[in-house]
C-alpha cells in the first residue's frame, strides 16, 4: 500500500530505514522538513535529534557522533553548506566510523534562496562523494543506502536534493529499518583525529586513494545505469532525468541514456562502456557543468572520439523544467523545438494586467512596526533627503524590502546585517540601523556584534525577537526555552548577550507599541556608539490578539482616505476610496489604529 | 492528466493538492505533485502542479498542457493561465484576495472572464468562497475539489471524498463533505447551462 508523502518526508523515512542514530541540522528551505520528520519519529526509533544553532555546529555534532560509530546526518540548505564547509572539509581527511551523511538542499531557480549555488562543486572541494536522486522515490532509496555506502567507502557522503524533489508529493512504500549495533564511545586515535599538518599530509594521500576506490565502486552502484540504444547519447543527473525520459518519448527519438545518481565521482568504466558506439552525447544537469567537465576530461584522457555537448544547449541558470529539457533535446537531435514565444508573450501580457503577489509580512507581524518606524524616524531626524542605511538579514524580515515599506537596503547572508554595519557606519556618512531576527542573531550575529564593540563602531542593531525561527516554520532556538526534543532549556535573552558583548546602550521595546519603537529607534540613532534594540513581539502565526480575545479592527466612517495606514503594507488592508480591513485576515495587532491620524480604526469585539 | 491548482497562501492549496494526489494513488494511478512552499502563510502566490497517469516521470507541467485549472482566486488564475491547454477546463473561484503591492489596478471580473474565454473556452466561474462561508469558511478547498469532481478527473467523485476524509480530522468530515457536495452541485449547474448554450 503506497502512501502519499512529501519528498522531504520520503527521504527522511529513507534515512530512518537506513538506521540513522543521530540527526542534526539548522532549518533552511527546502531542507527543513527532512529533520522535522525525523524529530517527529525520533522517540519511536531511539534517534538523537537536535536543531543546532547553525550549520557549522550541527555538522560538528553530527561528526562527533560519526566518530563514535553512530550513523549520523546533518541537514541544511545549499547556503548552509557554506557555513558547514569548515568542519566537513577537515572531516573528509579522517574517514568515518559510523556513516555520515551531509544533506544539502539546492534551489535551482532561487525559489527561496539568495544564490543558485551547486553543492556538487562544494563536494568536489571537500572530497565528498555525491548521491543525487532524480525523484523523491529514488531519494528515499538513496537515503536508505547512504549510511551503508559512507561506511563501505570510509568517507562522509553528500546527499544533494533540490527544491523539486523536496517539495513534491509521490506515493511511497515503507520498508524495514536497519539497526546497527553501536557501543557509542569515543576511542582516541590522535594520529587521525588531531588534524595537525604532520597528520594532514599523510591523510591527504589516503584521501586521494580513497576517492579513487570510490570512483571504482560507483561503477556498479544501482543508482547509475545505462538504458536505450542509438548513436547519440544523453547523460542525465538529478531531476532532469525525468524530463529527459518524457522528452525522448515525445520527440520520438532513439538514444542511449546514462542515468547518474553519483555525479561525483563519475563512474568511469560505466561511462566508457556507455560511450562505445556513440558519436555525440548531451549532458543534461542543473546549474553547473559538473558532470560535463568530468565526462570531457575522461573522453580526452581516453582518446575517445565522441563530441560532448552540455551547457550552451542546456541552460546554466534556472531549474530544468519540461519545456527547457524538451527544447534542449530537440536542438541536440535536430528536431523542431516547441515554440514557447506565444506562451512567453501571454505571460508578459498577463503580468502587465495583474499585480505581482510575492510573499509579504503577515497581518500582525511584529516586524512591520520596526520598518515603518524606521522610515518615520529617518524623516524626523534627517529630513526628506536624509538617509539611514538599513542593512537587513536572512529571515521573514527581509520582506521589509517590499513596498510600501522599502526598508531593507542590503541582504547578504546570515548575520551580515551586523557585519556590514561596521563598514557602513565607520566608512560612510549616514547613520546605520541593522535589522536581524533572533534565530539569525544566535546563528551568526554574535561575532559581528562583538566586532562592532571591539572596533568602537557607531551603529544600531535591532534584533527582531519573535521567539521562533519563523520563516522555515517555527523551529526552536536558544531563545525559545525548549529544544527539538521538547526539553525545557535555559531561555537565552538577546539583551543579555548584547550586554555581555560589551554593548552599553541596550533597550527593549514592545513591537506592537509604535511610540515605544519610535522613541527607542530615535534614542539609539542619536546614541554615540553601538546600540542594540530588542524589539519583542511574538510571531503572528503563533500568537495574536485575535487568537487570544477574538478582537480584530475595522475602519469607521471617520476615515478621510488619507492612506496613512496604507504605508504599513498590511495584507489585511485594502483601499477603495477609503481604507478597508478584511476582518478574516486581521490579527488584531492594533498598529494601524495607532497610525491613523483621525482615530478612524476601531476594535471589533 | 495534468492539473494546475493555484491561489494565495492560506487558502489551503497544499492540502487540496495532497487530497487530489491521495485520490489518484488510491485509484491505482501514479502521481507526481509539485508544490510551491515557503510562501504558504505569507500571502504569496501558491501553485501546485499535479500530474497523474500510468507512469509519471516529471512533476512539472509544460506551458499550455494543463488539462484542468483549479484556481482558488481569480488574479492567481490569470497568473497561471499560460499553463492551461486551450482545450482544457478552468474552474475559477471569483472571490478576490486583496494584493499588497498595487503596481497595477487588477482587471475587473468581466475582463478576467473575457480573457479566460478567449484562451480556454471551457472556463467556469464559481463563487466558491460564498458557498464555503455558508457552510464553514475553512471548507473552501472542499468546495473547489467538489467542483473539480464534476469534470472528468481520472478518478471518481467517491475516491476524492474518501481522500478528504482521510486527510481531515473526523470532527470536520461532515462540514467538508457538505462543502464538497455543494461545490459539485454548483459545478453541475454551470456545466449544464454551458451545454444548453452550446
Amino acid at each position: 500500500m503506497k502512501e502519499i508523502m512529501l519528498g522531504n518526508y520520503a527521504m527522511a523515512r529513507g534515512f530512518i530505514e537506513g538506521g540513522v542514530n543521530v540527526a542534526t541540522g539548522y532549518p533552511g528551505t527546502p531542507s527543513t522538513e527532512i529533520l522535522e520528520y525525523i524529530i517527529d519519529n525520533a522517540e519511536d526509533f531511539n534517534i538523537y535529534v537536535e536543531w543546532s544553532v547553525n550549520e557549522k555546529v550541527a555538522a560538528e555534532v553530527g561528526i562527533s557522533a560519526s566518530i563514535m560509530g553512530y550513523r549520523s546526518m546533518t541537514t541544511m540548505k545549499s547556503v548552509g553548506l557554506n557555513v558547514a564547509s569548515e568542519p566537513i572539509n577537515a572531516y573528509t581527511y579522517m574517514g568515518v566510523n559510523g556513516g555520515y551523511v551531509m544533506v544539502s538542499a539546492d534551489d535551482p531557480s532561487c525559489h527561496s534562496t539568495h544564490t543558485e549555488q551547486d553543492s556538487r562543486i562544494h563536494a568536489k572541494l571537500a572530497y565528498l562523494p555525491v548521491l543525487e536522486p532524480y525523484s523523491p522515490a529514488e531519494g528515499k532509496e538513496m537515503a536508505k543506502r547512504s549510511f551503508e555506502l559512507s561506511e563501505k567507502w570510509n568517507q562522509p557522503v553528500l546527499f544533494r536534493t533540490t527544491t523539486r524533489i523536496a517539495h513534491s508529493r509521490i506515493g511511497v512504500e515503507f520498508g524495514e529499518r536497519v539497526e546497527k549495533e553501536v557501543e557509542g564511545r569515543f576511542i582516541p586515535d590522535p594520529k587521525r583525529y588531531v588534524n595537525l599538518p604532520q597528520n594532514a599530509r599523510r591523510m591527504r594521500n589516503e584521501l586521494v586513494e580513497r576517492m579513487d576506490r570510490i570512483a571504482e565502486d560507483v561503477n556498479k552502484l544501482e543508482f547509475n545505469w545505462i538504458e536505450g540504444d542509438g548513436s547519440a547519447g544523453i547523460i542525465a543527473s538529478g531531476p532532469p532525468y525525468g524530463n529527459v525520459k518524457e522528452a525522448i518519448t515525445r520527440l520520438g527519438v532513439e538514444c542511449k541514456i546514462l542515468k547518474l545518481g553519483t555525479p561525483h565521482p563519475i563512474p568511469e568504466r560505466l561511462l566508457i562502456e556507455f560511450l562505445d558506439g556513440l558519436d555525440r552525447v548531451l549532458v543534461v544537469e542543473e546549474v553547473e557543468p559538473v558532470v560535463e567537465e568530468g565526462v570531457s576530461r575522461i573522453i580526452a584522457r581516453e582518446g575517445i572520439d565522441c563530441k560532448v555537448y552540455g551547457k550552451g544547449i542546456v541552460p546554466r541558470t534556472g531549474e530544468l523544467g519540461p519545456d527547457v529539457v524538451y527544447n534542449a533535446l530537440a536542438t541536440f537531435f535536430g528536431k523542431e523545438k516547441k515554440d514557447l514565444s506565444a506562451y512567453e508573450a501571454l505571460t508578459n501580457e498577463i503580468s502587465e494586467m495583474i499585480p505581482p503577489r510575492p510573499p509579504v509580512l503577515c497581518p500582525g507581524c511584529p516586524h512591520r512596526t520596526v520598518f515603518y518606524a524606521m522610515n518615520r524616524v529617518e524623516r524626523k531626524l534627517l529630513g526628506k533627503k536624509g538617509r539611514i542605511v538599513k542593512p537587513s538579514d536572512i529571515g521573514c524580515y527581509t520582506l521589509g524590502y517590499q513596498p510600501p515599506l522599502n526598508a531593507v537596503d542590503t541582504n547578504l547572508c546570515m548575520g551580515a546585517s551586523i557585519g556590514v554595519s561596521e563598514g557602513f557606519s565607520k566608512l560612510g556618512k549616514d547613520p546605520v540601523v541593522a535589522t536581524i531576527g533572533d534565530s539569525t542573531f544566535f546563528h551568526a550575529g554574535i561575532p559581528p556584534l562583538l566586532n562592532l564593540v571591539f572596533n568602537n563602531s557607531n551603529a544600531t542593531v535591532v534584533v527582531l525577537d519573535n521567539r521562533t525561527t519563523a520563516m522555515t516554520g517555527h523551529q526552536p532556538h536558544p531563545g525559545t526555552g525548549f529544544n527539538a526534543r521538547k526539553e525545557e532549556t535555559k531561555r537565552i535573552q538577546v539583551e543579555d548577550i548584547a550586554r555581555a558583548c560589551g554593548v552599553e546602550h541596550v533597550r527593549i521595546v514592545d513591537a506592537f507599541d509604535l511610540k515605544d519603537v519610535m522613541s527607542g529607534l530615535e534614542e539609539a540613532v542619536k546614541h554615540d556608539g553601538v546600540s542594540v534594540i530588542v524589539s519583542k513581539g511574538p510571531c503572528a502565526l503563533l500568537e495574536s490578539r485575535k487568537m487570544e480575545t477574538g478582537e480584530v479592527y475595522r475602519v469607521t466612517d471617520d476615515c478621510t482616505g488619507c492612506k496613512a495606514c496604507m504605508k504599513l503594507g498590511c495584507p489585511a488592508m485594502d483601499f477603495v476610496e477609503k481604507a478597508i480591513i478584511e476582518e478574516t485576515l486581521c490579527s488584531g495587532c492594533s498598529v494601524c489604529a495607532q497610525v491613523c491620524p483621525v482615530n478612524a480604526i476601531e476594535v471589533v469585539k | 492528466m495534468n492539473i494546475v491548482m493555484c491561489g494565495v497562501g492560506g487558502q489551503g492549496i497544499v492540502l487540496a493538492s495532497q487530497v487530489l494526489s491521495k485520490a489518484a494513488i488510491n485509484a491505482g494511478l501514479d502521481v507526481y505533485c509539485s508544490e510551491s512552499h515557503g510562501m504558504a502563510q505569507r500571502g504569496g502566490s501558491v501553485v501546485a502542479h499535479i500530474r497523474v497517469g500510468e507512469e509519471v516521470y516529471s512533476g512539472l507541467i509544460p506551458f499550455g498542457e494543463g488539462d484542468i485549472l483549479i484556481a482558488f482566486e481569480p488574479i492567481e488564475a490569470m497568473r497561471n493561465l499560460p499553463f492551461v491547454s486551450e482545450n482544457g477546463k478552468a474552474i475559477v473561484n471569483t472571490y478576490r484576495i486583496p494584493v499588497v503591492i498595487k503596481s497595477v489596478e487588477p482587471p475587473r471580473d468581466t475582463e478576467i472572464r473575457e480573457f479566460f474565454r478567449d484562451h480556454v473556452k471551457k472556463s467556469y466561474f464559481i463563487d466558491a468562497t460564498s458557498i464555503a462561508k455558508s457552510i464553514n469558511p475553512r471548507t473552501l478547498n472542499s468546495v473547489m475539489l467538489g467542483a473539480a469532481s464534476a469534470v472528468d478527473l481520472p478518478f471518481g467523485k467517491e475516491d476524492l471524498k474518501k481522500a478528504i476524509m482521510d486527510s481531515v480530522p473526523e470532527r470536520f468530515h461532515d462540514v467538508n463533505i457538505r462543502a464538497f457536495e455543494a461545490g459539485y452541485s454548483r459545478m453541475r449547474e454551470l456545466l449544464s447551462s454551458d451545454e444548453l448554450s452550446v
